[in-house]
């Protein structure tokens, strides 16, 4: 009896339209990547539709899992969070000039994109537990002890683009949870004020992309040749596109990371200003949905655990989207569901089953 | 499950959430949301801007990415002999090119793809930046870095291609010359445009890589020679690889070129000129007839049937491109190889002179035709005496015998008394001190001395060199006198020689020598046909012509300075020929007094209506009748041998254009 109360249970209470957006992004997606990839090349598309399978799965399992058992190993998950990072230091596999993937055999894991779930389940799970003392400033000092060492281990890899995630997820986060507004100010202007400290320690590679992302005519051929090509491809799609498969900019390589980074270029290129509208309004309603899922939640670990996935999906969409028409640096953070790469879909999978878990353990109060 | 459940939406369980959702909605959600759709906003804002607003821009530039005009260039016109015998050739090839605008564009992957190349090509990495650097204004026109790629090389690159973004084969056309040494001088050579070139040619369509004519007919015809560039609009991808051929424009083929040279001829003429110089060389050692030059020439039109200075060069290297230790040798070789004797070259013409002389003494009035001079051997004046070449004398002689004879005295008394004045002024209306207009590159002018003349060459002289040589600019009486055997400082071309000749063959009409018989496009219609050019008639009457006429035909004769050789044989088959020997003494006399000396011989023949008119000239090969009448006399001998083939000429037969006579690619890859 139990066991058909719970299925019945979460047949009723799961978000299909949650599903159906992210179903419609993913459609969306595995076209982008087909026609990205290029023609005579279809092992990437064939590996990310494996990567989305794989990646329902996971969705599946999470959904099914109390999410509150997530949270309960908190310490355990902090630990495991930063041993990955650690790890990768370690036995990295190397590439771009940058240490991001430990090879597990058939897998390449990306620690800093699983790492984006992990610090999002150790924040949640703080901030409920120091509920009574929200606004204390041990609260905020406590939870900025947990947030600087990932982030300072990401921005050694280097990985920039995943640091800034990181630093969104937390003030989102911390702002949800009721942290008072004067510390995150305080801590915004302690930041700025250090800043010409971190700028002198960036890689050459990410002050050159800062530089040219604000000048970006300054050397067409050499580091501004990125979003200049993207915001070509972008512009000249126009209204209705070029149509699938005849984005010159894309089809005859004149984008960059064309699968990962620019791949909304590709995509709005072959689909113009239509298709970008269509998948800019996806996401939308998908992060309405995972609004919605905060505001359904029984227990604060659960709001601020759907909260930090709408934040970090919102973080990334923006930030993606606006690299990829020159209105934001080019730090290289992959667009949800879109991007290729198993882990950034495995991850952002098991964040969305997470947010399912949610919804559906929501209604035990009920029983 | 019971029944109510059942009858509820599944996609909304409203039921269970309506409490939930029913609770109020907390201010920071709201304000989250909010920031979210102004984040979304501005997004699709800038997506308005760039996709709808500024789209047309984009378009431009995407389409400016993807679409590369191209010039493709027109086949070579091809040249060919008087009768269609082709002389050069296109010879395809494959040439390894880059792009500057699409190599490698970050430093490092730059630094490895030029060392890569220079693997592959044995072009240093310095070059080939050199050479991209120097294309910045035009960084998408390919720049040939290697022609005459062997199929190895090609391999090795083509496998390599797509590891090396601007990197390109493509097939190029290299002028092949099939006659290369007999015509070295004549057809010159076409290499790449260096800067100079390339600033002054540009405007008329020619590219940084083009090629262009450097000497010779090459350069003079350059601009029938080169055709009509045509163009292809390509599309490519990032790295400049070419996807298709969206539309194009086919080059024209040039012109084809039909020289009035007939190639039996030259080649006969090469043979003959070189037997005489290797037989002087032999007999007179040292450097000695190492040089020489001959030319052959229809005196009514003329056409230029043979062209030749020895030694010559191989013009294939220079087609190939020449490496810079070939290039030295050549220059260095003092031999002069490079040198067009034959109108480049100035040399004292000695009495080959002399019916210049004669002609001008008759018109001047100075000596009538009947009148004799008496030569003992010797012309006193003051405490000088000019020797005559046969030092018992000859003594009277009338203009003809004079002639015949070659007897200095005779015409240094006819000099003495013209005065230096006149007798330069009718040796410059016979072409002597100018260019005779030939239509190839390389011509000199020569020397037409008189007392003016000197006053002002010696005064240049003197103040360029401060040497106290140059310093004595008076004219003496026996630079007058000498200037009537054609010494004193008389300098001409071999052509200048065999043009007063023909001018006096001819009854006085002064001809534009032309290289250039017919030109036709490369459909065969006629573009240019041959025009016979009078450029003007001298003024000498031409019954004095006749006399002297007279003169050279006796000296062709038995008992005239050449009859030995006419009375040949083997040279019965040349119709009454005239002919004039020159033995020129030049440099600086050596201990005994004796001078070095060129050997000359100018012939015609028939003596009336002359139809052939030839000179040839051995550098250093002592007495004219024996350096130089034996070449004259095969080559005429040749030429009535093989006259009606030799005086036809060919039209194009439909189909030989250039295009069809280019060769096929090597097959490399």
């Amino acid at each position: 009896m139990v066991m058909t109360q719970e299925r019945i249970t979460v047949w009723r209470e799961y978000d299909y339209v949650m599903s159906l957006f992210l179903l419609m992004v993913l459609v969306l997606g595995a076209t982008a990547i087909f026609s990205a990839a290029g023609a005579g090349n279809r092992v990437e598309f064939i590996r990310q539709v494996v990567y989305m399978g794989v990646g329902l799965g996971v969705l599946g399992y999470f959904s099914l899992t109390d999410y509150r058992s997530v949270g309960r190993l908190y310490g355990l998950t902090y630990l495991l969070m930063l041993l990955l990072l650690v790890l990768v230091r370690v036995v990295g596999h190397q590439a771009l000039g940058a240490q991001r993937e430990i090879n597990l055999g058939l897998f390449e894991l990306q620690a800093s994109e699983v790492s984006k779930l992990l610090i999002i389940i150790v924040l949640a799970r703080f901030f409920s537990s120091r509920r009574e003392h929200i606004r204390s400033p041990a609260t905020f000092a406590l939870a900025l002890v947990l947030v600087v060492p990932p982030t300072l281990l990401i921005l050694a890899q280097p990985d920039l683009g995943t640091a800034l995630v990181y630093v969104g997820i937390f003030f989102g986060m911390a702002f949800m949870a009721g942290i008072p507004k004067r510390f995150m100010v305080t801590l915004v202007l302690v930041t700025a004020a250090a800043l010409p400290l971190v700028v002198s320690r960036l890689q050459n590679y990410q002050r050159r992309r800062l530089i040219t992302f604000f000048n970006p005519g300054a050397d067409p051929s050499g580091a501004g040749y990125n979003i200049l090509q993207a915001k070509i491809a972008v512009g000249s799609g126009g209204f209705f596109g070029k149509g699938f498969l005849t984005g010159t900019q894309g089809q005859l390589g004149f984008v960059p990371s064309r699968v990962t980074d620019f791949i909304f270029a590709i995509f709005s290129e072959e689909w113009g200003f239509v298709g970008a509208i269509i998948l800019l309004a996806l996401f939308l309603a998908l992060l309405v949905r995972l609004l919605r899922a905060a505001h359904l939640a029984r227990d604060s670990f659960g709001a601020l655990l759907c909260f930090g996935v709408a934040t970090m999906i919102a973080f990334q969409v923006v930030v993606n989207v606006g690299m990829n028409i020159g209105v934001m640096p080019v730090v290289g953070i992959p667009l949800p569901f879109i991007s290729y790469g198993g882990s950034s879909m495995l991850t952002n999978m098991a964040a969305i089953g997470l947010v399912q878990s949610v919804i559906i353990h929501n209604k035990d109060l009920m029983f | 499950m019971d029944a109510s459940d059942s009858l509820e939406d599944p996609f909304l369980p409203r039921s269970v959430h309506r409490q939930a959702l029913d609770r109020p909605v907390p201010p920071r959600l709201l304000f989250f949301a909010a920031v979210v759709l102004l984040a979304f906003a501005a997004l699709a804002y800038n997506l308005f801007a760039l996709q709808v607003s500024q789209t047309n821009r984009f378009a431009s530039l995407a389409e400016g990415n993807r679409v590369r005009k191209e010039v493709v260039l027109a086949p070579r016109g091809i040249v060919f002999d008087r009768h269609g015998v082709q002389l050069v050739q296109n010879k395809g090839s494959f040439a390894v090119a880059i792009v500057p605008a699409d190599l490698a564009k970050s430093g490092d992957a730059r630094k490895q793809e030029l060392q890569k190349l220079q693997l592959l090509t044995d072009i240093s990495v310095v070059e080939i930046q050199r050479q991209a650097d120097l294309s910045k204004a035009e960084p998408f026109q390919p720049v040939v870095l290697k022609k005459n790629l062997d199929a190895p090389t090609y391999e090795a690159i083509s496998e390599n291609l797509p590891n090396l973004p601007g990197v390109r084969l493509q097939t190029e056309s290299t002028r092949h010359y099939l006659e290369g040494v007999a015509l070295s001088h004549i057809l010159g050579y076409v290499g790449k445009l260096d800067t100079a070139e390339y600033k002054a040619l540009r405007g008329a369509g020619y590219l940084l890589n083009d090629q262009v004519g450097k000497t010779g007919l090459e350069f003079q015809d350059e601009k029938y020679l080169r055709g009509v560039t045509g163009t292809r609009v390509v599309e490519t991808d990032a790295q400049g690889r070419e996807i298709k051929t969206i539309s194009q424009t086919d080059p024209t083929p040039g012109d084809n070129v039909y020289l009035s040279l007939d190639l039996g001829l030259q080649k006969e003429v090469v043979k003959d000129l070189q037997e005489t110089m290797t037989a002087q060389h032999q007999k007179l050692g040292g450097n000695k007839a190492l040089g020489g030059a001959s030319i052959v020439m229809n005196p009514q039109t003329g056409e230029i049937l043979s062209l030749v200075s020895l030694p010559d060069y191989n013009l294939n290297q220079f087609a190939d491109g020449i490496t810079l230790a070939q290039y030295q040798a050549l220059i260095t070789d003092q031999r002069l190889p490079m040198l067009d004797r034959a109108i480049g070259g100035l040399y004292p013409p000695g009495s080959t002179f002399k019916p210049v002389t004669g002609s001008a003494a008759l018109q001047a009035g100075t000596v009538k035709a009947g009148s004799s001079i008496f030569c003992p051997g010797f012309l006193q004046r003051g405490s000088t005496r000019f020797g005559c070449w046969q030092g018992s004398g000859h003594g009277n002689q009338n203009i003809v015998d004079a002639i015949a004879h070659s007897c200095d005295v005779f015409f240094y008394t006819v000099a003495d008394q013209m005065g230096d004045t006149l007798l330069n002024k009718f040796a410059q209306d016979f072409g002597v001190g100018r260019k005779t207009g030939i239509d190839i590159g390389g011509e000199a002018k020569g020397i037409a001395p008189d007392r003016d003349w000197k006053k002002k060459y010696f005064a240049d002289a003197f103040q360029a060199t401060g040497d106290p040589g140059w310093k004595d600019s008076y004219w003496y009486e026996g630079n007058t006198i000498t200037y009537g055997i054609g010494q004193s400082y008389l300098l001409v071309t071999p052509l200048q020689d065999l043009q007063w000749t023909a001018t006096v063959a001819n009854g006085g009409h002064f001809m534009k020598p032309q290289l250039t018989g017919h030109i036709t496009a490369s459909d065969a219609s006629m573009v240019r046909p041959f025009q016979p050019v009078t450029d003007h008639n001298v003024s000498v009457a031409p019954q004095a012509l006749a006399i002297i006429r007279e003169g050279l035909r006796a000296a062709a004769s038995k008992g005239g300075t050449s009859g030995f050789i006419w009375t040949q044989s083997q040279f019965a088959n040349v119709p009454s020929p005239s002919g004039k020997t020159g033995t020129a003494q030049y440099g600086v006399p050596d201990a005994q007094g004796n001078y070095a000396e060129h050997a000359w011989y100018t012939a015609y023949a028939p003596a009336v209506d002359p139809e052939v008119a030839v000179i040839t000239f051995v550098e250093g090969g002592g007495e004219g009748h024996e350096g130089a009448s034996p070449a004259a006399a095969k080559i005429l001998s040749y030429y009535f041998a093989h006259r009606d083939q030799i005086r036809s000429t060919s039209t194009p037969a439909a189909g030989t254009t250039a295009a069809a006579l280019t060769d096929a690619l090597p097959s490399g890859g």
